[in-house]
């Protein structure tokens, strides 16, 4: 079955995450991508967790499914390297997208910045909203900032490209992963503008909190349609003519203590369970998952939501791409290294 | 020519992932139907369990608070509303005139909403056969828990990355409020975009499914192909020492520094005043600087506190070592970094006035993207959607607009 992508040609030069993500994408949705490290491995092959073998799984994550080399045929797309001008890509091929992704662009106040997730996620508007009011803000997991950069990119390259079928002429697209992570903030920032006020951690009036069940946390969010049902389903009915919760509003200040009389009532009970309660009477809840949690839910499994892929006798688990396409699946990952050609794959990651 | 604008998007979206996803599109030029219920107002027009003056320009909710909402005002740039009863005959003829001509269907709404109303990529696509149709499910269309509700909050506790997320030995954290919302937007968008490439060359639409969970979970990709859990340990990360926030002047104010290598370490070590510091070589390395975090973490908030965290932050980059203000929504307002980068652009909206809306993060010579204006008042497209895009007789318009199957206002209590 053909792919969605199976017409292009990717270069992969930009030795980031956001840049070998963009890539990836292109990667699992048919399109050849080369990882060109012939300027010196990327960065991202350093950047844990490792294998035991000392494989970067960061690295094997963002670049499964490209070829290791040098295209043998002109690109579409060039993903360009940390000190590589766009502009030269395109004097050589016009028709090329080139996509150029940097922490906050090449001009404008913060060029120079340094710049590594915790910066990004500082910057973005996103991290004051972490923790606990009066401890330091937390910062997000995961490089999201450049994740989430990667993801733009790719969207505005597939937007380019639709571009180019109509004018025949490439593009330079930029992206900031800084501008990004704002983009991904809760949209505050209007509230900021229409009002002038701001909102902190602990200021944020949703119905939401946890309480801990047994070995785990389990996140609910109460409509206040349902907090009867609630009340009357874990056997706190007094709750409901509580002064303190009787009312929306008084509730809104009272979630915290709310939520303590509850905990009582779920501490020892299975948090799947409990999920699966709250869910029967309409209540949103989740358990906060650890991977090895993950690793092991039937939900999961049964979706097939994990792939395999061997690379040196060494077999990864890994998930599958992100958005299930009907007429165009994306390739697996032993698929898409099997294209890839795994032996060079293997040197690429080692 | 914009790039999408020979595109129309409908949307049955609710809060933020959908809205975002057609936020995208409508940037590229893309036609946008926002499609609302008369009786099931978007939670992000109305807060019916406790609204907040907060939420309205000027601290004032007006007569159409629901057209005033900062939330959906920012996710909704460049649409139009149909409020219309889907569950009405009317409501049900207008939709599927709209569908017939629509290139994209986007749904964030449970699975098996989309086949109840009739409106399934298998009913759709006999008539359409170009169409996109995107389904959003949190858990995905199928398996054990795909019937489960769920918010941005509650899918970041289900993607793993909210037990990552702690002080040390704290409860797991909620972030953004919502972080995974726009994670799944931007992927709806992105696979839309996938699909378009697809049919631009076949003429093939198809439908898509993104389990907003599990496409999250690329964001944490490494940490679940290593199968071991993360323990939680606040802001410090194996790979950098420093790496924290620390108090700077004011109340709940913070900026962020990390000694990115050795090097920086002993800039920053100067930058304190702390030559001691910096020569020790007890700090000379990660792992010596790692086994004494808490030390160096209580050194420099004690000489951050007191001082501004924007200052601060540009004399330490300026040194190069790597820091950040931790901003506010208010201070990203006023950013120099954004307004450089065009991020605010001032849209005129009928009830809410006129204000600099943040914009989407997509640049680009030959294909830049836009926003042309504001987001729509509730039901302003409907007599549109009749008149000009469904080219119904006059007398066919009149019986609807007189019939309960529109609204331009939400049913009170709703």
């Amino acid at each position: 079955m053909r792919q969605a992508l199976d017409d292009l040609v990717v270069i992969d030069r930009s030795h980031s995450v956001a840049g070998e993500y963009c890539a990836r994408l292109m990667a699992d949705y048919g399109a050849e991508v080369w990882l060109d490290e012939s300027a010196g491995p990327s960065p991202t092959a350093a950047m844990g967790p490792f294998d035991p073998g000392g494989r970067s799984l960061t690295h094997l994550h963002l670049n499964r499914g490209k070829r290791l080399g040098a295209a043998s045929r002109p690109a579409d797309v060039v993903l360009c390297g940390p000190d590589e001008r766009p502009e030269d890509v395109r004097a050589a091929d016009p028709k090329v997208v080139a996509v150029r992704i940097t922490a906050f662009g090449d001009d404008g106040p913060k060029a120079d910045w340094t710049a590594p997730e915790i910066v990004l996620q500082a910057a973005s508007g996103m991290m004051i909203s972490n923790g606990v009011r009066g401890r330091e803000p937390l910062y997000g997991v995961g490089e999201r900032a450049s994740y989430a950069a990667g993801q733009a990119a790719y969207i505005q390259t597939l937007v380019s490209l639709r571009a180019r079928r109509r004018t025949g002429t490439g593009d330079t697209v930029r992206i900031d992963a800084a501008e990004t992570a704002a983009t991904m903030c809760f949209p505050y920032v209007l509230q900021a503008i229409y009002n002038g006020t701001d909102r902190r951690r602990g200021d944020q009036d949703i119905p939401a909190g946890l309480v801990r069940c047994r070995g785990s946390w389990v996140c609910l969010w109460v409509y206040s349609n349902r907090f009867a049902a609630l009340c009357r389903t874990y056997d706190i009915e007094h709750c409901i003519t509580d002064p303190r919760f009787a009312e929306v509003t008084d509730r809104v200040r009272h979630w915290p203590q709310f939520f303590s009389i509850l905990e009582e009532r779920v501490a020892d009970r299975d948090p799947d369970a409990v999920v699966a309660e709250l869910q029967a009477i309409a209540i949103i809840a989740a358990r906060a998952f650890t991977v090895r949690e993950i690793r092991a839910s039937h939900h999961l499994a049964e979706r097939g939501f994990w792939q395999e892929l061997t690379i040196a006798g060494q077999t990864y688990v890994m998930p599958r791409a992100p958005f299930l396409m009907s007429r165009t699946p994306a390739r697996t990952p032993a698929q898409s290294t099997a294209g890839a050609h795994a032996g060079e794959f293997d040197h690429a990651a080692s | 020519m914009l790039p999408l604008e020979d595109l129309r998007v409908v949307e049955l979206t609710t809060a933020w992932a959908g809205p975002m996803a057609g936020r995208v599109l409508t940037w590229f030029g893309a036609e946008a139907y926002h499609i609302e219920s008369p009786t099931r107002t978007n939670t992000w027009r109305s807060n019916r369990d406790a609204p907040n003056p907060l939420t309205y320009p000027d601290l004032d909710p007006g007569a159409r608070p629901f057209d005033r909402c900062f939330t959906f005002n920012s996710q909704n740039v460049n649409k139009r509303s149909l409020v219309v009863d889907l569950k009405s005959e009317d409501g049900q003829a207008i939709m599927r005139g709209l569908l017939a001509e629509a290139d994209v269907l986007l749904c964030n709404f449970r699975p098996g909403m989309l086949q109840r109303l009739g409106f399934d990529h298998a009913t759709l696509s006999k008539d359409n056969p170009g169409i996109i149709v995107v389904e959003m499910p949190a858990y995905g269309l199928d398996g054990p828990e795909s019937s489960y509700a769920a918010l941005g909050p509650t899918m970041e506790m289900a993607s793993g990355m909210s037990a990552m997320i702690a002080y040390p030995g704290g409860e797991p954290t909620v972030t953004g409020p919502s972080y995974m919302d726009p994670i799944g937007g931007f992927n709806a968008a992105a696979a839309v975009l996938t699909a378009l490439h697809h049919r631009d060359r076949t003429g093939e639409g198809q439908h898509i499914e993104i389990p907003q969970v599990e496409a999250a979970m690329q964001f944490v990709g490494p940490a679940l192909i290593a199968g071991e859990d993360v323990e939680p340990a606040g802001n410090h990360v194996p790979q950098m020492a420093p790496h924290n926030a620390y108090p700077a002047e004011g109340e709940d104010s913070w900026i962020a520094i990390a000694a990115q290598d050795d090097a920086a370490w002993r800039v920053l070590a100067h930058e304190m005043g702390r030559p001691d510091l910096g020569a020790d070589p007890a700090y000379a390395t990660l792992a010596g600087r790692k086994a004494d975090e808490a030390a160096l973490d209580a050194a420099i908030a004690e000489w951050t506190r007191g001082q501004d965290r924007h200052v601060l932050a540009d004399r330490l980059q300026a040194a190069g070592v790597a820091a950040s203000a931790v901003e506010t929504a208010v201070d990203l307002s006023r950013s120099d970094y954004l307004h450089a980068r065009g991020f605010f652009t001032e849209l005129e909206h009928r009830e809410a006035g006129r204000h600099r809306h943040p914009g989407l993060p997509f640049h680009s010579e030959a294909a830049q993207g836009s926003a042309r204006f504001a987001a729509p008042a509730y039901g302003e497209a409907n007599e549109h959607v009749l008149r000009a895009v469904l080219h119904m007789p006059e007398e066919r318009v009149a019986a609807i607009l007189a019939g309960p199957a529109l609204a331009d206002v939400p049913t009170p209590g709703t």
